[in-house]
Protein backbone atom coordinates (compact mmCIF):
# COMPACT_ATOMS: atom_id res chain seq x y z
CA UNK A 1 0.00 0.00 0.00
CA UNK A 2 2.84 2.26 0.66
CA UNK A 3 4.42 1.91 -2.73
CA UNK A 4 1.40 2.80 -4.33
CA UNK A 5 0.77 5.79 -1.88
CA UNK A 6 4.47 6.90 -3.17
CA UNK A 7 4.20 6.12 -6.52
CA UNK A 8 0.61 8.16 -6.37
CA UNK A 9 2.07 10.78 -5.04
CA UNK A 10 5.02 11.27 -7.63
CA UNK A 11 2.79 10.80 -10.34
CA UNK A 12 0.39 13.92 -8.67
CA UNK A 13 3.69 15.82 -7.76
CA UNK A 14 4.90 15.41 -11.56
CA UNK A 15 1.33 16.49 -13.14
CA UNK A 16 0.48 19.09 -10.95
CA UNK A 17 4.38 20.67 -11.43
CA UNK A 18 4.29 20.24 -15.55
CA UNK A 19 0.44 21.97 -15.47
CA UNK A 20 1.86 24.36 -13.18
CA UNK A 21 4.73 25.62 -15.56
CA UNK A 22 2.38 24.75 -18.79
CA UNK A 23 -0.12 27.44 -17.33
CA UNK A 24 2.67 29.58 -15.90
CA UNK A 25 4.14 29.35 -19.29
CA UNK A 26 0.64 30.08 -21.32
CA UNK A 27 -0.32 32.60 -19.16
CA UNK A 28 3.20 34.87 -19.09
CA UNK A 29 3.13 34.10 -22.65
CA UNK A 30 -0.22 35.50 -23.64
CA UNK A 31 0.70 38.56 -21.43
CA UNK A 32 3.62 39.47 -23.55
CA UNK A 33 1.55 38.60 -27.26
CA UNK A 34 -1.37 40.86 -25.69
CA UNK A 35 1.51 43.30 -24.92
CA UNK A 36 3.53 42.77 -28.56
CA UNK A 37 -0.02 42.58 -30.43
CA UNK A 38 -1.02 46.06 -29.14
CA UNK A 39 2.75 47.74 -29.80
CA UNK A 40 2.06 45.85 -33.46
CA UNK A 41 -1.25 47.36 -33.80
CA UNK A 42 -0.10 50.56 -32.61
CA UNK A 43 2.98 50.68 -35.34
CA UNK A 44 0.57 49.59 -38.15
CA UNK A 45 -1.76 52.20 -37.38
CA UNK A 46 1.23 55.17 -37.16
CA UNK A 47 2.64 53.32 -40.54
CA UNK A 48 -0.39 53.47 -42.51
CA UNK A 49 -0.96 57.14 -41.15
CA UNK A 50 2.69 58.01 -42.50
CA UNK A 51 1.91 55.97 -45.74
CA UNK A 52 -1.07 57.40 -46.68
CA UNK A 53 0.74 60.67 -45.90
CA UNK A 54 3.76 60.09 -48.48
CA UNK A 55 1.37 57.98 -50.97
CA UNK A 56 -0.91 61.66 -50.76
CA UNK A 57 2.25 63.45 -52.01
CA UNK A 58 3.22 60.77 -54.48
CA UNK A 59 -0.01 61.35 -56.11
CA UNK A 60 0.07 65.28 -56.36
CA UNK A 61 3.03 64.51 -58.29
CA UNK A 62 2.71 65.10 -62.06
CA UNK A 63 4.61 62.04 -63.17
CA UNK A 64 3.86 62.15 -66.75
CA UNK A 65 4.80 66.11 -67.23
CA UNK A 66 8.25 65.36 -65.77
CA UNK A 67 8.83 62.54 -67.33
CA UNK A 68 8.23 64.53 -70.71
CA UNK A 69 9.85 68.08 -69.02
CA UNK A 70 13.39 65.54 -68.19
CA UNK A 71 12.85 64.14 -71.85
CA UNK A 72 12.41 67.87 -73.45
CA UNK A 73 15.62 68.64 -71.46
CA UNK A 74 17.77 65.64 -72.20
CA UNK A 75 17.37 66.38 -75.63
CA UNK A 76 18.85 69.98 -75.26
CA UNK A 77 21.59 69.12 -73.10
CA UNK A 78 22.19 66.45 -75.94
CA UNK A 79 21.99 68.39 -78.68
CA UNK A 80 24.28 71.17 -76.45
CA UNK A 81 26.84 68.69 -75.79
CA UNK A 82 27.01 67.19 -79.20
CA UNK A 83 30.47 67.31 -80.21
CA UNK A 84 30.29 68.54 -84.14
CA UNK A 85 34.48 67.90 -84.24
CA UNK A 86 34.13 64.72 -84.04
CA UNK A 87 30.96 64.61 -86.41
CA UNK A 88 33.63 66.49 -88.73
CA UNK A 89 36.30 63.85 -87.87
CA UNK A 90 33.87 60.83 -88.76
CA UNK A 91 32.52 62.49 -92.06
CA UNK A 92 36.18 62.80 -93.34
CA UNK A 93 36.58 59.00 -93.37
CA UNK A 94 33.77 58.46 -95.11
CA UNK A 95 33.85 61.24 -97.51
CA UNK A 96 35.22 60.38 -100.95
CA UNK A 97 37.57 63.22 -102.66
CA UNK A 98 34.82 63.03 -104.99
CA UNK A 99 32.09 64.42 -103.25
CA UNK A 100 31.21 67.46 -101.42
CA UNK A 101 28.75 68.56 -99.04
CA UNK A 102 26.92 71.24 -98.59
CA UNK A 103 24.47 71.14 -96.07
CA UNK A 104 24.64 69.44 -92.53
CA UNK A 105 22.07 69.17 -90.35
CA UNK A 106 22.04 67.34 -87.23
CA UNK A 107 19.09 66.29 -84.84
CA UNK A 108 20.17 64.63 -81.81
CA UNK A 109 18.01 62.44 -80.03
CA UNK A 110 18.36 60.66 -76.51
CA UNK A 111 17.00 56.90 -76.98
CA UNK A 112 14.45 56.00 -74.78
CA UNK A 113 14.29 52.58 -73.53
CA UNK A 114 11.08 51.49 -75.25
CA UNK A 115 12.41 52.25 -78.72
CA UNK A 116 14.44 49.77 -80.70
CA UNK A 117 17.18 50.94 -80.75
CA UNK A 118 19.22 49.18 -82.95
CA UNK A 119 22.32 46.18 -82.00
CA UNK A 120 24.88 49.46 -81.71
CA UNK A 121 23.05 51.83 -79.70
CA UNK A 122 21.54 51.07 -76.29
CA UNK A 123 18.70 52.75 -74.76
CA UNK A 124 20.17 56.19 -73.06
CA UNK A 125 22.58 56.56 -75.42
CA UNK A 126 22.40 59.80 -78.16
CA UNK A 127 21.83 59.19 -81.76
CA UNK A 128 22.14 61.67 -84.25
CA UNK A 129 19.70 62.05 -87.53
CA UNK A 130 21.85 63.69 -89.66
CA UNK A 131 20.76 65.45 -93.14
CA UNK A 132 22.98 65.52 -95.66
CA UNK A 133 23.29 67.50 -98.98
CA UNK A 134 25.99 67.72 -101.31
CA UNK A 135 27.58 67.09 -104.71
CA UNK A 136 29.12 64.14 -105.98
CA UNK A 137 31.67 64.26 -109.40
CA UNK A 138 29.85 61.30 -110.57
CA UNK A 139 27.34 58.36 -109.86
CA UNK A 140 30.31 56.20 -108.41
CA UNK A 141 31.27 58.57 -106.16
CA UNK A 142 27.90 58.94 -105.00
CA UNK A 143 27.75 55.24 -104.37
CA UNK A 144 30.84 54.72 -102.94
CA UNK A 145 29.91 56.97 -100.23
CA UNK A 146 27.00 55.37 -99.58
CA UNK A 147 29.06 52.28 -99.13
CA UNK A 148 31.95 53.77 -97.04
CA UNK A 149 28.36 54.88 -94.87
CA UNK A 150 27.22 51.16 -94.71
CA UNK A 151 30.53 49.99 -93.71
CA UNK A 152 31.91 52.83 -90.82
CA UNK A 153 30.91 51.57 -87.50
CA UNK A 154 29.68 55.43 -86.18
CA UNK A 155 27.17 55.32 -89.11
CA UNK A 156 23.99 53.75 -89.83
CA UNK A 157 21.31 53.68 -92.08
CA UNK A 158 22.00 55.53 -94.49
CA UNK A 159 19.29 56.67 -96.76
CA UNK A 160 19.63 58.55 -100.13
CA UNK A 161 15.97 60.64 -100.42
CA UNK A 162 17.08 62.26 -103.96
CA UNK A 163 19.55 62.74 -106.12
CA UNK A 164 19.56 64.95 -109.64
CA UNK A 165 21.82 65.58 -112.63
CA UNK A 166 23.71 69.01 -112.36
CA UNK A 167 25.97 69.95 -115.23
CA UNK A 168 27.43 67.23 -116.85
CA UNK A 169 27.89 63.83 -114.95
CA UNK A 170 27.70 66.06 -111.47
CA UNK A 171 24.86 64.83 -109.53
CA UNK A 172 23.52 66.69 -106.48
CA UNK A 173 22.20 64.72 -103.78
CA UNK A 174 20.66 64.42 -100.33
CA UNK A 175 20.26 62.13 -98.07
CA UNK A 176 20.21 60.78 -94.34
CA UNK A 177 21.79 58.90 -91.93
CA UNK A 178 22.06 57.41 -88.29
CA UNK A 179 25.60 58.80 -87.01
CA UNK A 180 26.43 56.86 -83.64
CA UNK A 181 28.73 59.22 -82.06
CA UNK A 182 29.12 56.95 -78.94
CA UNK A 183 30.19 54.14 -81.29
CA UNK A 184 34.42 54.33 -81.58
CA UNK A 185 35.86 55.20 -84.97
CA UNK A 186 37.82 53.16 -87.36
CA UNK A 187 40.97 52.19 -85.58
CA UNK A 188 44.23 53.44 -86.50
CA UNK A 189 45.65 50.63 -88.45
CA UNK A 190 41.82 50.11 -90.83
CA UNK A 191 42.57 53.36 -91.94
CA UNK A 192 46.28 53.37 -93.08
CA UNK A 193 46.06 50.77 -96.21
CA UNK A 194 43.06 52.22 -97.54
CA UNK A 195 44.23 53.48 -100.71
CA UNK A 196 40.95 55.39 -101.55
CA UNK A 197 41.98 57.44 -98.41
CA UNK A 198 39.39 59.82 -96.79
CA UNK A 199 38.91 63.42 -97.87
CA UNK A 200 38.80 66.37 -95.96
CA UNK A 201 35.28 67.61 -95.31
CA UNK A 202 35.90 70.67 -97.47
CA UNK A 203 37.88 69.21 -100.25
CA UNK A 204 35.38 69.18 -103.05
CA UNK A 205 33.80 71.99 -101.24
CA UNK A 206 34.58 74.44 -103.48
CA UNK A 207 32.56 75.60 -106.33
CA UNK A 208 29.86 74.29 -104.15
CA UNK A 209 26.52 76.60 -104.18
CA UNK A 210 25.30 77.58 -100.79
CA UNK A 211 22.58 75.32 -99.83
CA UNK A 212 19.39 77.08 -99.14
CA UNK A 213 17.97 74.97 -96.82
CA UNK A 214 18.64 76.62 -94.17
CA UNK A 215 14.98 75.86 -92.35
CA UNK A 216 16.71 72.22 -91.39
CA UNK A 217 14.53 70.17 -89.54
CA UNK A 218 16.07 70.76 -85.78
CA UNK A 219 14.00 73.02 -83.63
CA UNK B 1 -7.17 -9.91 3.60
CA UNK B 2 -9.68 -7.84 5.70
CA UNK B 3 -6.50 -6.68 7.50
CA UNK B 4 -5.65 -5.30 4.36
CA UNK B 5 -8.52 -3.72 3.23
CA UNK B 6 -8.75 -2.24 6.48
CA UNK B 7 -5.39 -0.45 6.04
CA UNK B 8 -6.60 1.09 2.64
CA UNK B 9 -9.58 2.36 4.06
CA UNK B 10 -8.03 3.64 7.36
CA UNK B 11 -5.47 5.70 5.80
CA UNK B 12 -7.36 6.86 2.76
CA UNK B 13 -5.72 10.18 2.68
CA UNK B 14 -2.68 8.44 1.85
CA UNK B 15 -4.11 7.32 -1.67
CA UNK B 16 -7.05 9.28 -2.46
CA UNK B 17 -5.44 13.25 -1.91
CA UNK B 18 -2.52 11.85 -4.74
CA UNK B 19 -5.16 10.17 -6.86
CA UNK B 20 -6.84 13.11 -7.19
CA UNK B 21 -4.45 15.44 -7.67
CA UNK B 22 -3.37 13.21 -10.65
CA UNK B 23 -7.10 12.86 -11.76
CA UNK B 24 -7.14 16.82 -11.51
CA UNK B 25 -3.77 17.43 -12.84
CA UNK B 26 -3.79 14.97 -15.92
CA UNK B 27 -7.51 17.04 -16.71
CA UNK B 28 -5.61 19.87 -16.36
CA UNK B 29 -2.69 18.95 -18.56
CA UNK B 30 -5.19 17.75 -21.42
CA UNK B 31 -7.33 20.68 -20.77
CA UNK B 32 -4.09 22.35 -21.67
CA UNK B 33 -3.40 20.41 -25.18
CA UNK B 34 -6.36 20.96 -26.47
CA UNK B 35 -7.82 23.88 -25.94
CA UNK B 36 -5.07 26.48 -24.42
CA UNK B 37 -1.46 25.20 -26.30
CA UNK B 38 -3.81 25.93 -29.52
CA UNK B 39 -5.02 29.17 -28.42
CA UNK B 40 -1.71 29.88 -27.43
CA UNK B 41 -0.73 29.04 -31.04
CA UNK B 42 -3.07 30.78 -32.50
CA UNK B 43 -2.32 34.04 -30.83
CA UNK B 44 1.82 33.79 -31.66
CA UNK B 45 0.56 33.19 -35.62
CA UNK B 46 -1.97 36.02 -35.24
CA UNK B 47 0.77 38.36 -33.79
CA UNK B 48 3.63 36.94 -35.84
CA UNK B 49 1.08 38.03 -39.42
CA UNK B 50 0.48 41.06 -38.21
CA UNK B 51 4.44 41.70 -37.22
CA UNK B 52 5.31 40.88 -41.02
CA UNK B 53 2.30 43.00 -42.06
CA UNK B 54 3.90 45.77 -40.31
CA UNK B 55 7.65 44.85 -41.53
CA UNK B 56 5.60 45.10 -45.16
CA UNK B 57 4.27 48.36 -44.25
CA UNK B 58 7.85 49.69 -43.03
CA UNK B 59 9.30 48.67 -46.51
CA UNK B 60 6.49 49.90 -48.79
CA UNK B 61 7.08 53.29 -46.77
CA UNK B 62 10.55 53.12 -47.35
CA UNK B 63 10.25 52.44 -51.00
CA UNK B 64 7.89 55.45 -50.99
CA UNK B 65 10.23 57.40 -49.42
CA UNK B 66 12.79 56.94 -51.83
CA UNK B 67 10.54 57.48 -54.55
CA UNK B 68 9.55 60.88 -53.29
CA UNK B 69 13.51 61.13 -52.61
CA UNK B 70 14.43 60.58 -55.90
CA UNK B 71 11.57 62.59 -57.66
CA UNK B 72 12.96 65.91 -55.42
CA UNK B 73 16.26 65.56 -56.35
CA UNK B 74 15.46 65.78 -59.99
CA UNK B 75 13.26 68.67 -59.49
CA UNK B 76 15.86 70.11 -57.63
CA UNK B 77 18.59 69.51 -60.59
CA UNK B 78 15.54 70.55 -63.01
CA UNK B 79 15.54 73.90 -60.90
CA UNK B 80 19.12 74.19 -60.41
CA UNK B 81 19.27 73.72 -64.51
CA UNK B 82 16.88 76.08 -65.33
CA UNK B 83 18.05 78.87 -62.93
CA UNK B 84 22.16 78.04 -63.98
CA UNK B 85 22.01 77.42 -67.91
CA UNK B 86 18.54 78.58 -68.71
CA UNK B 87 17.67 82.04 -67.41
CA UNK B 88 15.19 84.45 -69.30
CA UNK B 89 16.11 86.25 -72.49
CA UNK B 90 16.16 89.37 -70.33
CA UNK B 91 18.81 88.30 -67.99
CA UNK B 92 21.09 86.32 -71.21
CA UNK B 93 19.80 87.65 -74.78
CA UNK B 94 22.79 90.48 -75.01
CA UNK B 95 25.74 88.05 -73.11
CA UNK B 96 24.71 85.42 -75.81
CA UNK B 97 24.97 87.67 -78.78
CA UNK B 98 27.82 89.17 -77.43
CA UNK B 99 29.51 85.71 -76.55
CA UNK B 100 28.58 84.56 -80.85
CA UNK B 101 30.03 87.70 -81.89
CA UNK B 102 32.72 87.36 -80.01
CA UNK B 103 33.66 83.79 -80.90
CA UNK B 104 33.28 84.21 -84.24
CA UNK B 105 35.42 87.57 -84.37
CA UNK B 106 38.01 85.02 -82.50
CA UNK B 107 37.67 82.39 -84.80
CA UNK B 108 38.89 85.11 -87.70
CA UNK B 109 35.00 84.66 -89.08
CA UNK B 110 32.93 87.94 -89.35
CA UNK B 111 29.41 87.98 -89.54
CA UNK B 112 27.96 90.53 -91.79
CA UNK B 113 23.96 89.71 -90.75
CA UNK B 114 22.45 88.01 -88.25
CA UNK B 115 18.97 86.93 -88.30
CA UNK B 116 17.33 86.04 -84.51
CA UNK B 117 13.97 83.97 -85.15
CA UNK B 118 12.75 82.51 -82.04
CA UNK B 119 10.23 79.75 -81.34
CA UNK B 120 8.21 79.37 -78.33
CA UNK B 121 8.25 75.73 -76.75
CA UNK B 122 4.77 75.65 -75.21
CA UNK B 123 4.53 73.06 -72.99
CA UNK B 124 7.69 74.05 -70.79
CA UNK B 125 6.98 78.23 -70.94
CA UNK B 126 10.97 78.05 -72.75
CA UNK B 127 11.52 79.71 -75.94
CA UNK B 128 14.01 78.55 -78.27
CA UNK B 129 16.17 81.63 -80.11
CA UNK B 130 17.83 81.11 -83.20
CA UNK B 131 21.20 82.87 -84.50
CA UNK B 132 21.18 82.46 -88.15
CA UNK B 133 24.54 83.82 -89.83
CA UNK B 134 26.83 83.27 -92.95
CA UNK B 135 30.30 83.95 -93.06
CA UNK B 136 32.96 83.71 -94.84
CA UNK B 137 36.34 81.87 -94.26
CA UNK B 138 38.47 78.94 -94.48
CA UNK B 139 37.39 75.31 -93.37
CA UNK B 140 39.99 75.97 -90.22
CA UNK B 141 38.25 79.01 -89.41
CA UNK B 142 35.00 77.36 -89.30
CA UNK B 143 36.90 74.06 -86.97
CA UNK B 144 38.00 76.91 -84.56
CA UNK B 145 34.66 78.30 -84.29
CA UNK B 146 33.26 75.30 -83.63
CA UNK B 147 35.76 74.06 -81.27
CA UNK B 148 34.73 77.97 -79.08
CA UNK B 149 30.98 77.40 -79.39
CA UNK B 150 31.71 73.55 -77.53
CA UNK B 151 33.59 74.64 -75.05
CA UNK B 152 31.44 77.83 -74.39
CA UNK B 153 29.92 78.10 -71.05
CA UNK B 154 26.70 79.87 -72.78
CA UNK B 155 23.93 76.56 -73.48
CA UNK B 156 24.61 77.20 -77.03
CA UNK B 157 23.89 74.77 -79.45
CA UNK B 158 24.88 74.59 -83.38
CA UNK B 159 22.16 73.21 -85.32
CA UNK B 160 22.98 73.50 -89.10
CA UNK B 161 26.22 74.21 -91.14
CA UNK B 162 25.73 74.89 -94.74
CA UNK B 163 28.74 75.07 -96.86
CA UNK B 164 29.55 77.05 -100.50
CA UNK B 165 32.32 77.96 -102.60
CA UNK B 166 33.15 81.47 -102.67
CA UNK B 167 33.76 83.28 -105.73
CA UNK B 168 37.84 83.39 -104.78
CA UNK B 169 37.48 79.56 -104.80
CA UNK B 170 39.80 79.48 -101.87
CA UNK B 171 37.64 80.23 -98.84
CA UNK B 172 33.69 78.62 -98.06
CA UNK B 173 31.06 80.94 -97.69
CA UNK B 174 29.61 79.05 -94.53
CA UNK B 175 26.10 79.46 -93.07
CA UNK B 176 25.32 78.80 -89.42
CA UNK B 177 22.32 78.00 -87.59
CA UNK B 178 22.52 78.62 -83.59
CA UNK B 179 20.53 78.76 -80.86
CA UNK B 180 19.69 78.84 -77.81
CA UNK B 181 16.93 78.51 -74.89
CA UNK B 182 15.30 80.79 -72.48
CA UNK B 183 12.78 79.90 -69.46
CA UNK B 184 9.85 82.38 -69.57
CA UNK B 185 9.61 84.82 -65.96
CA UNK B 186 6.97 82.83 -64.80
CA UNK B 187 9.12 79.49 -65.07
CA UNK B 188 11.61 80.76 -63.25
CA UNK B 189 9.58 82.60 -60.25
CA UNK B 190 7.93 78.81 -60.01
CA UNK B 191 11.09 77.00 -60.35
CA UNK B 192 12.65 79.94 -57.61
CA UNK B 193 9.58 78.62 -55.11
CA UNK B 194 10.24 75.07 -55.98
CA UNK B 195 14.01 75.17 -54.79
CA UNK B 196 12.57 77.45 -51.85
CA UNK B 197 10.33 74.74 -50.85
CA UNK B 198 12.97 71.97 -51.06
CA UNK B 199 15.58 73.52 -49.86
Amino acid sequence: MVRVAIALWVLAALFCLTSLVFYWDYFTSRGRNAGALLKTEAEIDREIGELEALLDRLDAVDFEFQERENQALNQRIAQRVFSWSSLFDRVAEVLPNTVSLVRIAPKVKVLEASLDSGPRSQPGSTIVELGISGKARNDEALLQLIDRLFEHPSFTRPNLSSEKRLKGRELGFSMTVTFLPEVEAYPREAKAGDGSGPASVTEGSAGADRSDQLDGEQT
Amino acid sequence: MIRRTNVWRDRVWLWLLPLSLVLFGGAALVLHQTSFSGRARLGSAFLESRSNELKQLRRHRLDVMESLAQIESNQRNVAEFYASRLATESSRLTAVIAEVKDLARRAGLEPKSISYPSQAVADFDLSIRYMVFSVTGSYSQLRRLINFLELSDMFLVLNEISLGGHGNGKDLRISLRLSTVFSSKQLEAGLADRMQVEG
